[in-house]
């Protein structure tokens, strides 16, 4: 009975199971296949193929549309050569559009993966398309609120709180003279402030922590003139680092090339650019804090720049330098180079430029001061294996036999006035 | 014995009081306190001080307010061989005229900055000229034509194009049958532009080239076309020479290849560890030359004497009797020639006769002599002879005559300028008035472009395609280290575009060198770019060995009458023997008149008067006693029909009886810096036969009245203050020094040895490197070359003929020329290159208020720019004298715009932006108000050293090369780390002869000099006093 029962709950239960697996796979198996079409697709087609834009090879939008017989569509993707000589006449026309530039054969593809790449195709076309509708400024950008700027709000504040309390003092003054004059009693000697023995010293010293103070303002806003820290211009593309060196991970000196060999790191040229951007020429979707309306235009000023004509791919207008504005500015009596500091001492660009992979607009991160230098300076340990040093006679010396753990960059004369101003 | 007397000019020989007061007094010049306020009763008041301190207080801190925003734009494409901040060198040619170096260019962002020699060349061997090392301030010549021009009927010039230009002289050139065209050029050292030539001949065969060279050497030229039927010059090897006779021949300063020449001559002179022997120099000269002043022995003598003292030589070396009895009046001087003859004759075979005369007779009189000594084929070659003057006078002449005679059609001038700087000059700009075409390929407007149609400005070398062939069979490459600036093109382009040939000059080049001297090369290619890579084409170097002659020579033949040469000879001195002898010689900064416009040159100083930015009549202190005539009197000049007006310089040196005065000067139309400076004396050249003479006799004097004040540095920085008596320069004989190399130093020891200091051991806890210096008097020649590229690397900045009068010169290294002994027609002359000395113990360090100049742990005497505040106490205390001082914004980078005396021109040097192109990134410009002064190229120094690091390898000996030392062309410098025992430096700084200046003062100069050693025999020089020998002061 109780197996019976067992049995028939069992069998139930199989039953919504299969059920349910179906309602629950179904979907899931359209959206798996979908997925294994984007992998295809970014390992065989982006090569050469975009979406919604011309490339190498044909916009793959609508392409289900275009072949009217999806068996040649497949085959034509299989061995695109073969099926030209099968003298389809679409097949034909096309490969004289696109220059009679070949296209690869994947013989290896089954058709259950070339039905998934069609699929992301057919997932993708609508997703661009929705996101194409949604109206532009609309899309994402979060416009930051301007911060609230309360300094005119305190000044009235303040001032009408001064006021008042000169009316109450004054109120105060005036009650007790008349309440002196009711009861005849003399007026107070008045002891002007300063004179007030017993103030005297805490007049004092408030008179000299103001006076030390006051210098130290006046030293430190002298010291501070002309430095820049988190000083972070418009510039003329809105480049962001964060994408570039944080998001996409790409190594700083592969665009700032100059960091391990000279004295400059080198503000990239425009063909350094353009060694992506000749392919990606828009910003994809789905980066938090990133508009890519916005960007994709950003992208759209290095062609303008570059001369360069991204529907033929062709560098065929007039380029123009991008006029940077700098933002770490040393005084002109300052010789710095960066090759002995990345090259030479390893450090990373982030000890002295900050995150930048987290900035979206580049600032200044430190103040590039002397204090600042001169610091670093004492505290960093110079790499003696470096065979350079072997000059250092005596400290190499005290360092092989243990008597001092390590050299600072200070005591082989980096606090020195002209290792740094000829 | 007495002390020897050292002097520097004649005020200093027989003091005044005046000259005392000066040389003991802070600053050379009175104090501009004039400038402050121009109150009546005493210069600035309280008031003004404040007023001032308020206004820069305030302008400080307005300026600080705002930051100026800089916008940097970087490459669109970047080329591959430029990367930002890293010098790009080029291996090039310089070639002006017959002037001729082998060069590196080196760049930075594609500007060339500086220009240093190219060591793998045999002919230059990595030296330098004064001239060379200032090239390349004259591409950024702001006076640079900017595009062809054409003169209207006005006689004004206005712009063209290119193409009209073409379409005119291609029309005029194929106008008529057989247009005739006549080619003017000076010497043209290159074979491809030869073929340029030759090309544009077989087009419009009724083409003339003629070329002559302002500063001839036809009479040479003839002289040995005669003699061994080769017209050319032969090719010089002083480093072989163990006697080297001049006569009137500034071969250290001027003569044909200084560099190349100073090269062998101070290699044959250097003596040291393992090498006692020495080169002897007797000179023969009228004026005080940069060669006689070198000399072993000077006789000075007027160029009449000259020629029968030529003659003399004859006799003496071989024994006949041409002088038909005529001697030289003065024993004293006949004896000289006596004796040079005699060590001639010693050393036949290894001796060597030059001539600067323009006379073919007497050259031909040379050629005897050294043909009779066997030294054709060992110290002077003609088999394959140097090509680097090739002009005559006749060529001139025949261009003048073919042209006033309304032969030419069209008329070309190429690298000259013979309006200006021949006596013909009028003649000539007369008979170009009858040409229809006349076309000039100047770079700059200059006196003959002024007369000729078009204008059709040549590049400048640093943008052009070339090649040289300085030797018969050793050819160099030049090409561009940067584009044009401006619209020019190079000649050769022109040329071959009038002539309808299709290719660029480059095409054209590389073709001449495939079918000549690569010819047989496998890799045709790889053979043409390792030659453009080095610069050079020549035979393989460990072929020939260093310094080497590359080949086997053969004694030549030699033809001509030398009997009837040397009547001649003594004819035309006797012609000459008469009232004042005047003779013209180009000066060793301006040439003949090409380089005037470079305001490095103009402000060099002379190597021997000390004189800038002027040319004078340099005349003997007696003759000037005579004639009642003060330094700096000027007089009216009547010689050869001209006359001028100038001032008289008393030179020590000149001989009595004779004046010379500098070609070159008195340009009319050049640019700011040359136009009016001096007066042309190229008038007075007598060209009347058929080589030009350079000497005018019957010449007369007569007083103004007025007197100027020269520009004059020689007496600006004393070390000596008359006081005391200073070890500023110690010299020995050849005898002495090989008897006992300490000889002539032999004092250092004591001098140095009771030295007791309460400092602490100035290298204590020091470590690594200590860079020091050697400077070799013996090898230095005074050319100046150092003065020149440390400007060049340093952005040293140029300050104009009055305030050098001020005595505000800029220069960070100087050579200070010293007389010797009480002869004031012959004295000695010492030259000794004065820097910063870094000392150890410096005097200017203790008194700087702020620690602007402070010492580091490599021995560098610092100078932080920033924090100085120009109270000038270092300079005050310094013995050498070698602060400077900026006393206006030379470098036009003060906020509140110059804020410079009126009299400074506001136009030249560092504040224009053309000129600005030729700064050294790599050096800080000074600004207003600060101090500054050698600093041992501390960039070089830091570059080396990072380089090292970066390949992970110690710094070697020779990683460090300062300007001065990679210019000088004698290697006077040696540069380098006094801690490695290995070092050159080290070896030299401890060997016996070297020696610190003013070194008794204890204040441990990281230069040390090396004694000079004269080969002279004793009874001839006079001594420093005699001390026993002591244990040398061991410097480490």
């Amino acid at each position: 009975m109780l197996n019976s029962v067992y049995n028939k709950i069992n069998r139930r239960n199989l039953l919504v199971s299969v059920l349910l697996l179906v309602t629950i796979l179904v979907p899931g198996r359209v959206h798996a296949t979908a997925e294994e079409g984007k992998e295809l697709f970014k390992a065989n087609c982006a090569k050469c193929h975009m979406i919604d834009r011309k490339m190498t090879g044909p916009a793959l939008k609508g392409v289900r549309d275009r072949w009217a017989d999806s068996t040649h569509l497949y085959s034509w993707i299989r061995n695109s050569q073969a099926f030209l000589a099968t003298g389809d006449e679409y097949a034909n026309n096309l490969y004289l559009e696109y220059n009679k530039s070949q296209m690869q054969a994947f013989p290896n593809l089954t058709d259950a993966d070339i039905s998934n790449i069609l699929l992301y195709i057919d997932a993708e076309t609508i997703r661009l398309t929705e996101a194409a509708n949604v109206p532009a400024g609309g899309g994402g950008t979060a416009v930051a609120a301007e911060p609230k700027d309360n300094t005119v709000l305190y000044i009235i504040l303040i001032a009408v709180l001064l006021i008042i309390s000169l009316i109450l003092g004054r109120t105060i003054g005036y009650l007790g003279q008349l309440s002196r004059e009711e009861t005849g009693e003399p007026e107070p000697v008045r002891m002007p402030v300063l004179r007030n023995p017993r103030l005297r010293p805490v007049l004092t010293l408030v008179g000299l922590f103001l006076f030390c103070w006051l210098c130290y303002a006046m030293y430190d806003s002298a010291a501070a003139l002309g430095r820049q820290q988190g000083y972070a211009p418009e510039q003329p593309i809105q480049f962001s680092h964060e994408i570039h060196a944080g998001i996409n991970q790409i190594e700083c000196k592969y665009c700032h090339t100059g960091a391990e060999k000279g004295k400059s790191a080198v503000i990239p040229s425009i063909n350094v650019c353009m060694n992506c951007h000749y392919v990606i020429n828009q910003m994809s979707p789905g980066t938090d804090g990133y508009d890519p309306a916005t960007y994709t235009a950003e992208i759209q000023k290095i062609y303008e720049y570059a001369g360069f004509d991204p529907e033929n791919l062709a560098y065929s207008n007039e380029p123009k330098p991008i006029k940077w504005t700098r933002i770490h500015n040393l005084p002109d009596h300052v010789y710095f180079n960066h090759s002995q500091h990345v090259a030479v001492a390893g450090l990373e660009c982030q000890t002295c430029h900050g995150m930048v992979q987290e900035m979206k607009v580049v600032e200044q991160a430190e103040n590039l001061g002397m204090g600042w230098c001169v610091n670093c300076h004492r505290q960093t340990e110079v790499n003696f294996s470096n065979a350079f040093y072997a000059d250092y006679r005596e400290l190499k010396d005290k360092m092989d036999k243990g008597e001092i753990e390590a050299v600072h960059a200070s005591d082989i004369g980096a606090t020195e006035c002209q290792r740094c101003h000829y | 014995m007495a002390e020897k007397k050292y002097w520097k000019g004649l005020e200093e020989l027989h003091p005044t009081p005046e000259f005392i007061e000066l040389a003991q007094q802070e600053f050379p010049e009175e104090l501009p306190v004039e400038v402050m306020g121009n109150h009546e009763n005493n210069g600035a008041s309280r008031r003004d001080f404040l007023k001032m301190l308020g206004f820069s207080v305030t302008a400080a801190a307005i300026a600080g307010c705002e930051m100026p925003v800089n916008k940097v734009a970087p490459y669109i494409f970047k080329p591959e061989d430029v990367t930002p901040g890293i010098a790009t060198w080029y291996a090039s040619t310089f070639m002006n005229g017959g002037d001729y170096c082998s060069i590196l260019v080196k760049t930075r962002e594609g500007r060339p900055i500086k220009v240093e020699g190219n060591n793998a060349s045999m002919i230059t061997r990595g030296g330098t000229s004064a001239r060379v090392q200032a090239s390349v301030l004259s591409l950024y010549d702001t006076n640079r034509l900017t595009g062809p021009k054409v003169r209207n009927d006005k006689g004004k010039h206005t712009g063209i194009s290119w193409a009209e230009v073409d379409a005119a002289v291609t029309g005029k050139l194929n106008a008529g049958e057989n247009t005739a065209v006549r080619i003017l050029t000076g010497t043209v050292v290159s074979p491809s532009t030869k073929r340029v030539f030759a090309r544009f001949t077989e087009q419009y065969p009724n083409t003339k080239v003629y070329q002559y060279d302002a500063v001839s050497y036809a009479g040479m030229l003839a002289a040995n076309e005669t003699a061994f039927g080769v017209k050319a010059l032969p090719h010089y090897h002083f480093e072989k020479a163990r006697v080297v006779v001049g006569f009137e021949c500034d071969f250290l300063g001027t003569w044909i290849s200084p560099v190349e020449y100073t090269k062998g001559y101070s290699a044959g002179r250097k003596v040291g560890k393992g090498k006692k022997e020495m080169s002897r120099h007797y000179q023969f000269e009228s004026r005080m030359s940069l060669t006689g002043a070198n000399a072993d022995y000077r006789t000075a003598l007027k160029p009449s004497e000259l020629m029968t003292a030529l003659v003399n030589l004859y006799d003496e070396v071989t024994g006949a009797s041409l002088s038909g009895g005529k001697k030289i009046g003065d024993d004293k001087k006949a004896k000289r020639i006596r004796e040079a003859a005699k060590w001639l004759k010693d050393n036949a075979g290894s001796s060597l006769l030059v001539c600067g005369l323009n006379d073919m007779n007497a050259q031909l009189l040379v050629n005897a002599i050294n043909n009779a000594l066997g030294n054709y084929g060992r110290t002077l070659d003609m088999s394959m002879p140097s090509m680097l003057r090739q002009g005559t006078d006749n060529d001139l002449k025949a261009f003048i005559s073919d042209v006033s005679k309304g032969e030419a059609d069209v008329v070309m001038i190429y690298g000259c300028n013979p309006v200006y700087d021949s006596p013909l000059g009028f003649s000539i700009a007369e008979a170009l008035k009858k040409v229809d075409v006349c076309v000039s390929f100047a770079d700059s407007m200059d006196e003959t472009s002024a007369v000729c149609h078009y204008i059709c400005p040549d590049s400048h070398y640093l943008e052009s395609w070339n090649d040289a062939e300085p030797v018969k069979g050793c050819y160099s490459l030049a090409q561009p280290a940067i584009r044009n600036l401006f619209d020019t093109r190079q000649a050769q382009d022109s040329l071959l575009a009038w002539c309808g040939a299709s290719m660029s000059y480059h095409d054209f080049m590389v073709e001449t060198w495939v079918n000549g001297p690569l010819a047989g090369s496998a890799n045709m290619t790889r053979a043409f770019n390792q030659a453009l890579q080095t610069g050079l084409f020549q035979m393989p170097m460990e072929d020939m060995g260093d310094h080497e002659m590359m080949y086997d020579p053969q004694p030549v033949v030699m033809n001509g009458d030398v009997s009837s040469a040397a009547a001649a000879v003594l004819s035309s001195g006797s012609k000459m023997g008469n009232g004042l002898e005047v003779t013209f010689y180009e000066s060793v900064a301006i040439g003949d008149g090409r380089y005037a416009n470079n305001p490095w040159l103009q402000e060099m100083p002379d190597p021997v008067s000390k004189i800038t930015w002027d040319n004078y009549l340099n005349v003997s202190p007696e003759w000037a006693e005579e004639n009642d005539l003060m330094h700096g009197d000027v007089v009216t000049l009547k010689a050869a029909g001209q006359s001028v007006t100038v001032p008289v310089a008393i030179q020590p040196g000149q001989a009595k009886g004779s004046a010379s005065i500098a070609l070159g000067y008195g340009r009319s139309m050049i640019g700011k810096a040359g136009e009016g400076v001096g007066v042309n004396v190229w008038p007075m050249v007598d060209a009347s036969g058929d080589c030009l003479v350079y000497c005018a006799s019957g010449a007369t004097v007569e007083k103004t009245g007025k007197n100027i004040r020269f520009a004059q540095t020689q007496t600006h920085f004393n070390l000596n203050d008359g006081l005391a008596k200073r070890t500023i320069v110690k010299e020995t004989t050849l005898a002495e020094y090989q008897a006992n190399p300490l000889s002539g130093n032999m004092d250092r020891a004591e001098k140095l040895g009771h030295l007791d200091t309460f400092y602490p051991d100035f290298q204590a806890g020091r470590n690594g490197f200590d860079w020091g210096m050697s400077i070799d008097l013996n090898s230095c020649v005074g050319c100046g070359a150092c003065t020149i590229a440390c400007i060049s690397e340093n952005n040293v900045p140029i300050v104009g003929r009055d305030e050098v009068l001020r005595a505000h010169e800029m220069h960070w290294i100087r050579i200070d020329r010293y007389y010797a002994g009480e002869d004031s027609e012959n004295p000695e002359v010492v030259f000794q290159p004065m820097l910063c000395q870094h000392c150890e113990n410096a005097p200017c360090e203790n008194v700087c208020p702020v620690g602007a100049t402070n010492h580091s742990s490599e021995g560098f005497n610092q100078m932080a720019y920033n924090r100085c505040i120009g109270t000038r106490y270092c300079a005050n205390n310094c013995p050498y004298k070698v602060r400077r001082f900026n006393w206006f914004d030379y470098g036009g980078n003060d906020t509140f715009g110059t804020m410079n005396d009126p009299h400074v021109n506001e136009e030249m040097g560092m504040l224009e932006d053309l000129t600005r192109m030729v700064l050294n990134p790599d050096v800080t410009i000074r600004s207003r108000g600060v101090i500054e002064k050698c600093s041992f190229c501390v960039q070089r120094i830091q570059e080396a050293k990072l380089g090292a690091k970066k390949d992970g390898r110690q710094l070697r000996d020779g990683d460090v090369r300062t300007a001065c030392q990679s210019a000088c062309p004698a290697d006077a410098i040696v540069f380098g780390n006094m801690f490695d025992e290995t070092s050159q430096v080290h070896q030299l700084n401890t060997s016996e002869r070297a020696y610190g200046v003013i070194e008794e003062n204890h204040w441990l100069p990281s230069v040390l000099y090396l004694t000079k050693v004269r080969n002279k025999d004793a009874a001839d020089h006079t001594h420093e006093q005699e001390l026993d020998i002591m244990d040398l002061y061991n410097y480490q």
